[in-house]
């Protein structure tokens, strides 16, 4: 990460996996996923 | 049934006998998306910066946090001696009083206590984030949000492979995990070698 431009590239690259990850919509997901799962059990 | 906010705490919970335990992790708002870099900027910070890279890390100023630690590695290395910290907490005046002893109190700066629009600011202002915590008997990161509303707002991030932490950062994926208080691994983290 010496380089600003280095840097900028990992920021990008954190940016998007976060967004792919945990975002609240996916966590909102999960948690209408488990209640369902709940409600069946 | 129990719901964790991460493994960590999953273990834990556990540990203690509660069963069962699902973990959903903690999801990050969508104002760290938004931050832009070169737009969001923070005054204050530009000017303390004076152009050199700038560290940041931002939450509780609490011993685990590991700032009085982390000064060690910016110490050793001219290249990374900036470190900003953002926030407030019990131990900040330890903070200083290291800072003051180390000579490094320039290289330091608390922004006190901030809103969610300064915190956007100074995040699409800052370089790197930084969160060194150390273990702390009885007093953990249950999971480190703030080290993926760091990476949400596009900074690189370098955090402790510890607790909740690894729950919140994927080491290569959205950030750096590095051993705690190893301040040679930290500082070849935050040089990229």
């Amino acid at each position: 990460m010496s380089s600003a431009e280095e840097r900028r590239r990992q920021g990008q690259l954190g940016r998007a996996y976060t967004a792919e990850h945990s975002a609240w919509p996916r966590i909102i997901a999960q948690y209408v996923e488990l209640f369902a799962e709940l409600l069946r059990s | 049934m129990f719901i964790a906010n991460s493994e960590s705490t999953k273990r834990l919970a556990e540990g203690r006998g509660l069963s069962p335990v699902r973990t959903i992790l903690i999801g990050v708002a969508d104002r760290y998306f938004g931050v832009v870099r070169g737009k969001n900027r923070d005054a204050e910070l530009t000017r303390v910066a004076a152009g050199r890279v700038v560290s940041v890390t931002w939450g509780r100023l609490v011993r685990r946090k590991g700032p009085p630690w982390f000064r060690a590695p910016c110490v050793t290395s001219a290249l990374w001696r900036a470190v900003r910290l953002i926030g407030v907490g019990p131990d900040q005046d330890e903070i200083l009083r290291v800072a003051r002893e180390a000579g490094v109190s320039d290289s330091l700066w608390l922004a006190g206590s901030v809103d969610d629009p300064r915190l956007l600011d100074l995040l699409g202002t800052a370089d790197i984030f930084v969160m060194p915590n150390i273990a702390v008997s009885g007093n953990v990161e249950g999971f480190g949000i703030v080290a993926i509303e760091a990476a949400a707002s596009g900074l690189p991030v370098v955090a402790s492979r510890l607790e909740g932490i690894p729950d919140a950062i994927s080491d290569g994926k959205n950030g750096c995990l590095v051993t705690p208080e190893d301040s040679a691994a930290y500082v070849s983290a935050l040089r990229g070698s």
